[in-house]
């Protein structure tokens, strides 16, 4: 049963006929797994609470610098020098303090990933590099959670739900990353600021459509978000049999640690 | 007319009116119905026609006293 506190904050989702009581339980109910407190993992944090998902796990390893707050709007300038999972728990707590905000202070790994993910309903994906991507997608495979991808680059943006054997995984889209030095990161390449703003969202109105069984799912659609233009594109992926995770004789079974070793997500 | 549920919203406003009786009506089974006790005004007038366009049937809506009305719904989904 809702509360009178819960209907007054939620009314405007209790009115939706996709949602009502029933799907504000599921939302109430719900663990979701966040990677990243940065520019997707900020947007992505808000809704999710503001929306009153039961359970957030926010998993990054940094502390909020002067140069994130261009777009990573969880974090405020009295925050520089917190870690963003401190200061993104406390902003969550101001604005629902009915979410549980679990905190991960450190990068993910193939061990404390393993750990983890089994004990959530979906992950979303806020990071950066390349490693973390392929180590959070390949344990969503393994332990058959949906995947929700999301990355943004310059005036740029991607986002897609990854979820074999319905849709393809990751790997199936993209087989391997590219050599190092062959995409810029965040830090040497630029994002303009609303882009990880908006695909951030996309990737929470993703998750939130998941959690209520609410409409299409953006499976085994690759989202490309250009800025620039101001132009959506929509293209057509599909599973890769020969794929290394998901595939018909995939190379890869377990999460093991030397497959994914690097530095951590910005 | 047998009510399945009983509702009094009339110190709510609007849109909680309507989300307390949708929020009612979501515990019920198609075909039954619910009796709404609404404030005179806004949510006599805006409640009925929601639950209307949502596809519930207003089986009546009469005057009970000079704030109140007492409004029985149906279930959509019934037959
Ligand atoms: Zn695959």
């Amino acid at each position: 049963m809702l509360t009178d506190e819960q209907i007054f904050r939620y009314s405007r989702h209790l009115l939706l006929p996709e949602i009502g009581g029933r799907g504000q339980e599921k939302l109430l109910a719900a663990k979701v797994l966040l990677i990243g407190a940065g520019g997707l993992g900020s947007v992505a944090a808000q809704y999710l609470s503001a929306a009153g998902v039961g359970t957030l796990g926010i998993m990054d390893p940094d502390r909020v610098d002067l140069s994130n707050l261009q777009r990573q709007l969880i974090h405020s300038t009295a925050d520089v020098g917190l870690l963003k999972v401190e200061s993104a728990k406390n902003k969550i707590a101001l604005l629902n303090p009915g979410v549980t905000v679990i905190p991960y202070q450190y990068t993910a790994t193939a061990g404390s990933i393993s750990q983890i993910l089994p004990q959530y309903d979906l992950v979303i994906d806020g990071c950066d590099n390349f490693i973390t991507r392929y180590l959070v997608s390949d344990a969503a495979v393994l332990y058959n959670k949906p995947y929700f991808y999301g990355s943004v680059l310059r005036f740029d943006g991607h986002a897609s739900v990854f979820y074999p054997p319905r849709a393809p995984c990751y790997r199936c889209v993209f087989p391997a990353a590219p050599l190092p030095g062959a995409v810029p990161t965040c830090q040497e390449a630029g994002v303009f600021n609303v882009v990880p703003g908006i695909i951030g969202l996309i990737q929470a109105a993703e998750a939130l459509k998941w959690l209520l069984g609410a409409g299409e799912p953006l499976l085994g659609r690759l989202l490309v978000f250009d800025a620039s233009a101001m132009e959506f594109t929509e293209v057509r992926i599909g599973r890769r049999p020969s794929c290394a995770v998901c595939g018909e004789h995939p190379a890869i079974t377990e999460l093991l640690p030397e497959n994914y070793e690097q530095p951590s997500c910005e | 007319m047998q009510p399945k549920k009983r509702l009094d919203v009339t110190a709510d406003a609007c849109p909680v009116t309507l989300v307390r009786a949708l929020l009612a009506l979501e515990e019920l089974a198609g075909g039954d119905i619910l009796e709404v006790h609404l404030a005179a005004g806004e949510a006599a007038k805006n409640v009925p026609r929601s639950l209307a366009c949502g596809g519930h049937k207003i089986l009546s809506l009469d005057r009970l006293d000079e704030d109140t009305y007492l409004l029985y719904v149906e279930k959509c989904g019934g037959e």
